[in-house]
């Protein structure tokens, strides 16, 4: 065999070695880069988790940790909206711990039937009795709260019928009997057996254990943790669905500015609690995508029933022609709002619009204060959220506009946790305030606000028709003709007595990189991460 | 038979190192004197402003625009607008009266509070004065931060509060500069001839003791005074003091530090420039005044 070696075939062999490095040497940093991108989501969060125990509300970035690191026997499920994002779709569950489940007549029996190899993160059947355990620790170290909300008081009312087979029998017929198991707050699936092995006679429910340790139901679990600095998730080996995602990191990045930064520099993938004064700026910037979802996370202007001149209507009525609603969704909201209109929050079944007909109108304040019988120089203390840019530029906004009728405002800031003391313990006489159901359902939000003895009752609201027709709702079916009837006569009967005034509903805004995949927008706001990936 | 002896002094030129230290003295006189002018020049400015805020403002500090918020700098807003849409040169002037009042209540509350825990200290000795120097020795352990939340925690976040609270944490240190110069005094022959003539020991501390030691304190309270804006801007940030929509600079540079990385870099970048010029105004009529009472 001879070599011949011509001039052209040198050339183009050259050539073509050549070539091949390049594109190689350029496209293996690449590839392994795009295999970094499809392996792991870095996730910047605004402080650290705090605590792994479930049953406490501990802000928004907790819970996104519990979706990762916790089970629940179903979820919402999805629908796609004309532009190509994912939102929660009201009408259909996913079933998650679940396979099935039926629903008796009445509504008080629910049953599920689970998924035959459901493990914990340490090999230990997830099964019916596991997920009654669970319920039960719950309900041992609360006594009360989101599960007698969802018609379960007792483990009496949890029945094991066989390994994957689970019956909950509700006190009554909460029209969020069903969806209530996709809670966190209530249905996050423990390893109740391996907490009650931590023990002590003074910490009977193992919750010091807890607070730092746990044995994972959920898609990921903890590898890593350095508190203050980074928490690391790898997938649950026993998940029933594994994630696209090999690893998940979440940076503590207190700084909002410079979460953005890191965002927009590609340091991480993902980035909560981002300032609404920077998301229009975010969504010129390359590589960068915003999701901006209308909610039901109001914002109300509340005052007291318990005393004059709060209690009076046509103060009520001064206050709500007072608001400078436009001005609030420009400057406080930067236009990421929508106006909200009732005493329920908008985007929610059950809310309706029609009667509020409040709009700015200081004219018409000035008329209603002067049979308000106000005295002159009156002023009022109002507690403000001490770092929550939008209650403090709300309330001086307000301030502001009442300052304009000769009511004078006294802004006292102070810690989330005080502020929500006075709240609860109904001693604040003006305020402006927030709130967003778990479950996007009027009569849920009615059970919480408006009733009696309802917490987040901080008004002491009390109307007798009004207050009947918020109890009948809660255990009607939902979306029921007569249901939507009553729903409808207590908004106008409450927005008729100014029970509160709607200012706006906030947006929820998700900012991430372009190539983050598979964001669902759920009714808690609450990110699946396990469910993204990296494309 | 004692004979008087005769000292005859000569004369002798400076050494070199002398004539440097002299020429170096007189530099260095000179350089501090100038500071101390400029400095005191400074203060009395920021004290003009503060007190002729109501009359020289061109916008009024709390009414805003709402459709022109996030203002840049121009011509009718030289320092921009803020995201109310207020006036920041307007903020900025009115909020020299904040600063200016806390800086000179604080002093004066810890410098007399203080003056007289270390006088009777001082004076008194043994027993009396183990427990009171200890005591401010737990106060100045205390973390000024903490000692402000549990003041906030027990009493109406406002400016009294804010006062109160900064005024604790300076106690001390007047406290112990006081009790130091009396210990020093008290020793001295004066002191001795006060007591000799029958002086109560409220007059002789007072009318004596005192002028004698207060050098250092008032020195020390020109620091304190830019120490007590940097805290009060920290604190209010935190809640406590002066509260919204009051324009105090320590809050309206940390509303405006988010603002930065969007662009808007005046409405962080005047307030603080100004409660720079001021603490270091104060710091340079310190140092003036600590340079003059120098040995």
């Amino acid at each position: 065999m001879s070599l011949n070696i011509t001039r052209r075939r040198f050339m183009g062999q050259t050539l073509g070695v050549i070539g091949g490095t390049m594109v190689s040497g350029a496209l293996l940093p690449l590839l392994a880069e795009a295999a970094q991108h499809k392996s792991i989501l870095r996730v910047a969060v605004e402080r650290d988790f705090e605590t792994l125990r479930p049953e406490l509300s501990a802000g928004s970035t907790n819970w996104m940790l519990r979706r990762l690191i916790y089970s629940t026997p179903i979820l919402w499920g999805t629908k796609q909206q004309p532009d190509g994002s994912l939102i929660y779709d009201n009408n259909t569950l996913e079933m998650v711990l679940a396979l099935a489940y039926t629903i008796s007549e009445d509504r008080q029996t629910i049953e599920f039937t689970l998924h035959p190899n459901a493990k914990f993160a340490n090999g230990d059947p997830l099964d019916a009795q596991a997920i009654r355990d669970s319920h039960a620790w719950f309900l041992a170290t609360r006594g009360s709260g989101q599960l007698k909300v969802n018609g379960i008081p007792s483990p009496d009312h949890i029945e094991v019928i066989d390994a994957v087979t689970l019956r909950f029998y509700l006190d009554r017929p909460v029209a969020w009997g069903l969806i209530g198991h996709a809670l966190l707050s209530s249905s996050s699936i423990v390893h109740a057996k391996e907490i009650l092995k931590h023990v002590t006679a003074d910490d009977p429910h193992g919750i010091k254990w807890l607070e730092s340790k746990t044995i994972e139901s959920g898609a990921f679990r903890i590898d890593d943790w350095q508190r203050g600095t980074m928490m690391s998730l790898v997938p649950n080996p026993h998940a029933l669905k594994p994630s696209k995602l090999e690893r998940i990191i979440f940076q503590i990045v207190p700084n909002a500015a410079t979460r953005r930064i890191v965002l927009e520099r590609g340091d991480v993938d993902f980035a909560v609690e981002i300032a609404a004064k920077d998301i229009p700026d975010l969504r010129k910037v390359s590589g960068v995508k915003v999701i901006s979802s209308p909610s039901a996370h109001g914002w109300w202007l509340g005052m007291t029933w318990r005393k004059a001149p709060f209690n009076n209507i046509h103060f009520r009525r001064a206050m709500a022609w007072a608001i400078p609603y436009k001005t609030l969704l420009q400057v406080v909201t930067r236009g990421l709002a929508e106006p909200a209109r009732s005493c329920v929050p908008n985007n929610i079944s059950g809310y309706t619009g029609d009667f509020w007909p409040y709009e700015t109108n200081l004219e018409k304040a000035q008329e209603e204060l002067a049979q308000a019988d106000v005295p002159s120089g009156f002023s009022v203390a109002v507690p403000v959220y001490s770092g929550d840019l939008v209650d403090e530029e709300t309330t001086v906004l307000i301030q502001e506009s009442l300052a304009q009728l000769g009511i004078k405002l006294v802004i006292q800031k102070m810690p989330i946790s005080q502020k929500r003391s006075l709240l609860t313990q109904k001693k604040v006489d003006m305020a402006v305030y927030d709130w967003r159901p778990w479950i996007p359902d009027a009569g849920y939000f009615i059970y919480w606000n408006w009733l009696p003895d309802s917490f987040w009752n901080s008004w002491s609201y009390t109307h007798e028709e009004a207050q009947r027709l918020g109890d009948e709702v809660i255990t009607m079916a939902p979306g029921s003709p007569e249901r939507e009837a009553k729903l409808r006569r207590f908004q106008e009967i409450v927005n008729g007595d100014v029970g509160l005034v709607p200012l706006f509903m906030q947006y929820d805004n998700i900012v991430m990189r372009d190539h983050v995949q598979g964001y669902v927008y759920y009714p808690d706001a609450v990110p699946v991460l396990s469910k993204m990936s990296l494309g | 038979m004692a004979t008087a002896q005769t000292h005859t002094h000569v004369l002798s030129a400076p050494t070199r190192l002398e004539a440097q230290h002299q020429v170096t003295k007189r530099r260095g006189i000179f350089s501090n004197q100038c500071l101390f002018r400029i400095g005191v020049t400074m203060t009395l400015l920021w004290l003009g402003v503060a007190l002729l805020a109501p009359w020289i403002t061109p916008y009024h500090p709390l009414k805003g625009d709402a459709a022109l918020a996030n203002g840049s700098p121009s011509f009718e807003h030289p320092f921009g607008l803020d995201k109310y849409g207020r006036d920041i040169l307007s903020r900025v002037i009115y909020g020299s009266r904040y600063d200016f009042f806390i800086a000179l209540t604080v002093v004066l509350g810890a410098m007399a509070t203080g003056t007289l825990i270390g006088s009777i200290s001082g004076f008194m000795g043994g027993k009396l004065d183990n427990v009171l120097m200890r005591l401010m020795d737990m106060v100045l352990a205390f973390p000024s931060f903490v000692l402000a939340l549990v003041f906030v925690a027990i009493f109406p976040p406002n400016l009294t509060t804010l006062v109160v609270a900064l005024s604790i944490r300076f106690v001390p240190i007047y406290a112990r500069l006081i009790r130091g110069e009396i210990l020093v005094e008290k020793v001295k022959e004066y002191a001795a001839a006060a007591q000799a003539i029958g002086s109560s020991q409220w007059r002789l501390i007072f009318r004596h003791l005192l002028p004698n030691a207060y050098t250092p304190i008032i020195t020390q309270s020109t620091t304190n005074m830019s120490w007590a804006i940097l805290n009060a801007a920290g604190l209010s940030f935190l809640g406590l003091g002066i509260q919204p929509p009051m324009p105090e600079w320590g809050v309206m540079i940390s509303e405006g530090s988010s603002y930065i990385v969007s662009g808007e870099w005046w409405m962080s970048f005047f307030p603080g420039a100004a409660l720079i010029l001021m603490t270091a105004g104060f710091i340079l009529v310190g140092d003036g005044l600590n340079a003059q009472t120098e040995p």
